[in-house]
């Protein structure tokens, strides 16, 4: 659990966070709840497969990112992250997002290959195809992404 | 209410709001809510800010 630890903490970003897990653990509850009244008493053909489990990463997100900027949280990590480390957060922040665009690509160029080529020559064909468009889709999209975070969770820093 | 003997004590001591928060390894909106009493600071909190500015708990944080 190494990974997880930073060197310095601010106790008041601690305690607001620990307050918006507290929070995310009945919004999560809710939200299953709501799911199983969705399965039980409708037939919604749209909200099958991964829609569930979608719902309750994005829900959670939005939830902790609003909580998180109300409460003034990133602009504190972010300073106490900088004080300490070499490389900026805001830098950390869209290298990461680039990573996350290259890996998803790799993911959904696999996944062709696997399921849909016949071959090993399509297989190739298939790969490198999806994982060129992925990436032309996802790396500049994660990186938008990762910009707004970064406009938005300093915005606050600066009032 | 709002912390004016703490923000007296740092002004006496010459110090920003930043270098406070640098020297008890603390975010400077912390020190700023502390002072404004939008945050209570636990004990081990105040005991850093007082050594920082070598008060006494007294002096900080004791209401009369």
């Amino acid at each position: 659990m190494r990974w997880f630890q930073s060197k310095l903490k601010d106790e008041r970003v601690e305690q607001a966070k620990n307050q918006i897990y507290r929070e995310l653990f009945v919004v999560v509850m809710g939200l299953c709840f709501l799911s199983i009244l969705v399965k039980q008493f409708m037939e919604i053909e749209a909200y099958s497969g991964m829609v569930p489990e979608l719902t309750i990463l994005f829900v959670t997100s939005l939830y902790y990112m609003i909580r998180g900027w109300q409460l003034d949280i990133f602009s504190a990590e972010r300073e106490m992250h900088d004080r300490s480390s070499h490389i900026p957060m805001t830098a950390k922040n869209f290298i990461c997002a680039g990573a996350g665009g290259v890996a998803i690509s790799l993911y959904f160029g696999t996944r062709s290959a696997i399921l849909y080529a016949e071959g090993t020559e399509q297989s190739i064909y298939y790969f490198f195809l999806v994982a060129a468009g992925s990436l032309m889709i996802y790396i500049p999209l994660l990186i938008g992404l990762a910009f707004l975070i970064d406009v938005f969770t300093k915005s606050r820093h600066a009032e | 209410m709002k912390n004016l003997k703490l923000k007296a004590a740092r002004v006496e001591k010459n110090l920003s709001q930043q270098e406070l928060a640098e020297q008890i390894g603390v975010s400077r909106q912390t020190i700023g809510l502390i002072e404004l009493g939008k945050y209570n600071p636990s004990l081990q909190l105040c005991l850093s800010i007082c050594r920082a500015l070598s008060k006494t708990l007294d002096d900080l944080f004791w209401e009369e």
